[in-house]
């Protein structure tokens, strides 16, 4: 490749990354950075770079990941392309988010991140995905106006500094008590029929809720 | 024309429904609706979720004396659900523990179809009535309810041709992938169900009993503090309540947003200092979470549908400028 050719895709892949390409430029950018594992370093440079400016930065930043995400991906037989205009339903929108930067990735489609490193996190065996506790996010409300809805919504996950175990189960507890509560009332039988209740019933942490209660000796009603 | 060539089971109507023998979607879901409230029957049900797959007896009797449902896991530790009408009680025997909720009316969809509320379902949904299928030995028809945007989940339904129970349902992801399957493989219709088939098998006595209930707080205007200006297309607020969800929980208001299918908790409850906090996406099997902090309050999101539709529902939710009471 030319100099001139680097530059102009750098210059590219730096206008991807702040949503500004147009169609057909927006098509070859992600073949080339596709086709480039040099350039999807830079991709990563520029994430890094618009993270920074914006705050969006994580406690812990993992440079390696992306490595382990493209070695991942090409084991993998998923077509990527970029989302159509028009939502078919059926059809797998991996789109750009796949071909992912360090600190965004899209969470639909990408469960094989759990596979990277062998070691299944405590909350994935629990069977629920324990959100950062405490972290700060964007507050602006979104007007619908804005949402595009041919696109995957894009949601930051980071590679989590421990959590003290204790907060962690803590927080598990909290969620699963939501997720009781939601099951038992707001189920309604149109087409969900008994979906609901069957949720309660194999939800590993309603034995790990009774337990944690126990354990901690906490005021109960006693019949 | 076309029109005329295409076999009456093929005619789509300008509503976009797809029309069966002269059946509409409205009418099988209606009378699908009718034989899940109605009949009495028992089965085993098969439940798959991400990789867990649980096997369930399910038992459902409508008498003089209300509906009555028990679900009881088949594998592993024994869980129990009964439901009396509106009272859902789980029951856990190893840990003798026993959680009861009441959900908070009746959800007589009925009466929703009836008032138009299909008609706007369609607005978010296609609905379309599929080739016959075979469940559990029954012949079914095929349902298909298709999101018109990726905020929502679709849904799979078998409907058994001959008494309408629900045979099985997929719930489906963005991508059309089932995520979460619930199949019987065997039911039947029976008149009578025997009350040694549907009572609970435990005693609540030597059990430890979790009531989540209304509570009478005084502070019930601070409900009115909340605002929720930008939910997604076709969601609104159906439902207020405040409550406990727990003896030990701080009072929490409890607001339940719908397009009609789907169904999504809202739960905001105020700190007290010593309370865990979270922020951010969480999942648990087909459900998505989101938690979010908003002044000295915990808003988490809880519902079965796609993690971008919870986050948006979170963010939507703002308080008041004119506060009610004292924080």
């Amino acid at each position: 490749m030319t100099d001139q050719f680097d530059d102009h895709l750098d210059k590219n892949i730096s206008s991807l990354v702040d949503g500004e390409l147009g169609e057909a430029e927006y098509q070859h950018t992600v073949s080339s950075l596709l086709a480039n594992k040099d350039k999807s370093c830079c991709w990563e440079r520029y994430h890094l770079i618009s993270d920074t400016i914006k705050r969006n930065l994580p406690p812990v930043i993992d440079c390696q990941l992306a490595s382990r995400v493209m070695a991942e991906l090409e084991n993998e037989p998923t077509v990527l392309a970029p989302p159509p205009h028009k939502t078919s339903f059926g059809k797998r929108m991996a789109g750009l988010a796949v071909a992912a930067s360090v600190a965004t990735i899209a969470v639909l489609g990408v469960q094989f991140m759990y596979k990277e490193d062998g070691v299944v996190p405590a909350q994935q065996m629990a069977k629920v995905k324990v959100p950062e506790p405490g972290f700060s996010v964007a507050k602006t409300p979104i007007n619908p106006s804005f949402i595009r809805r041919d696109i995957q919504t894009v949601t930051q996950t980071y590679e989590q500094s421990p959590i003290p175990a204790q907060t962690n189960q803590q927080i598990l507890q909290q969620i699963h008590k939501y997720l009781l509560d939601h099951n038992q009332r707001a189920s309604r039988g149109l087409v969900q029929g008994v979906m609901p209740y069957a949720r309660i019933i194999t939800d590993p942490e309603t034995s790990n809720i009774a337990s944690q209660k126990q354990s901690q000796d906490l005021k109960q009603i006693q019949r | 024309m076309v029109g005329r060539l295409l076999p009456l089971f093929l005619t789509i109507g300008l509503s976009g429904q797809a029309y069966a023998s002269g059946q509409s979607v409205l009418d099988v879901l209606m009378r699908m609706q009718s034989a899940l409230h109605d009949l009495n029957y028992y089965g085993t049900l098969i439940y798959l979720q991400d990789d867990t797959i649980q096997t369930m007896r399910v038992i459902h009797e409508s008498s003089k004396n209300g509906e009555h449902e028990k679900l009881v896991n088949l594998n592993g530790a024994p869980r129990e659900v009964i439901r009396d009408d509106d009272i859902v009680t789980c029951y856990m025997p190893d840990k003798k523990e026993v959680t009861v909720g009441k959900r908070y009316h009746d959800w007589n969809v009925l009466s929703r179809l009836v008032k138009n509320d299909f008609a706007s379902m369609q607005k978010f949904y296609e609905f379309e009535i599929e080739s016959d299928d075979r469940i559990a030995g029954h012949k079914s028809q095929r349902i298909l309810i298709k999101p018109r945007d990726n905020l929502r989940y679709g849904y799979r339904l078998w409907i058994d041709s001959a008494n309408s129970l629900l045979l099985k349902s997929d719930l489906l992801d963005v991508d059309g992938r089932a995520i979460e399957q619930a199949m019987f493989t065997d039911i039947n219709v029976v008149d009578q169900i025997p009350e040694e088939m549907i009572k609970p098998s435990y005693n609540r006595g030597g059990f430890n009993r979790i009531e989540q209930r209304l509570t009478n707080d005084s502070r019930t205007d601070e409900g009115k503090s909340w605002r929720f200006d930008y939910l997604p297309d076709g969601f609104s607020i159906s439902t207020h309540a405040r409550k406990r969800l727990g003896e030990d929980s701080q009072s929490t208001d409890h607001w339940i947003a719908t397009d009609g299918l789907a169904t999504v908790s809202i739960y905001i409850e105020k700190l007290s200092g010593k309370d865990v906090t979270f922020e951010g996406p969480s999942q648990s099997g087909a459900m998505n979470i989101f938690g979010l902090l908003i002044d000295n309050y915990q808003v988490t999101v809880v519902g079965e549908v796609p993690e971008n539709t919870a986050e948006l529902i979170a963010r939507s939710i703002s308080k008041s400028q004119m506060e009610v009471g004292n924080d």
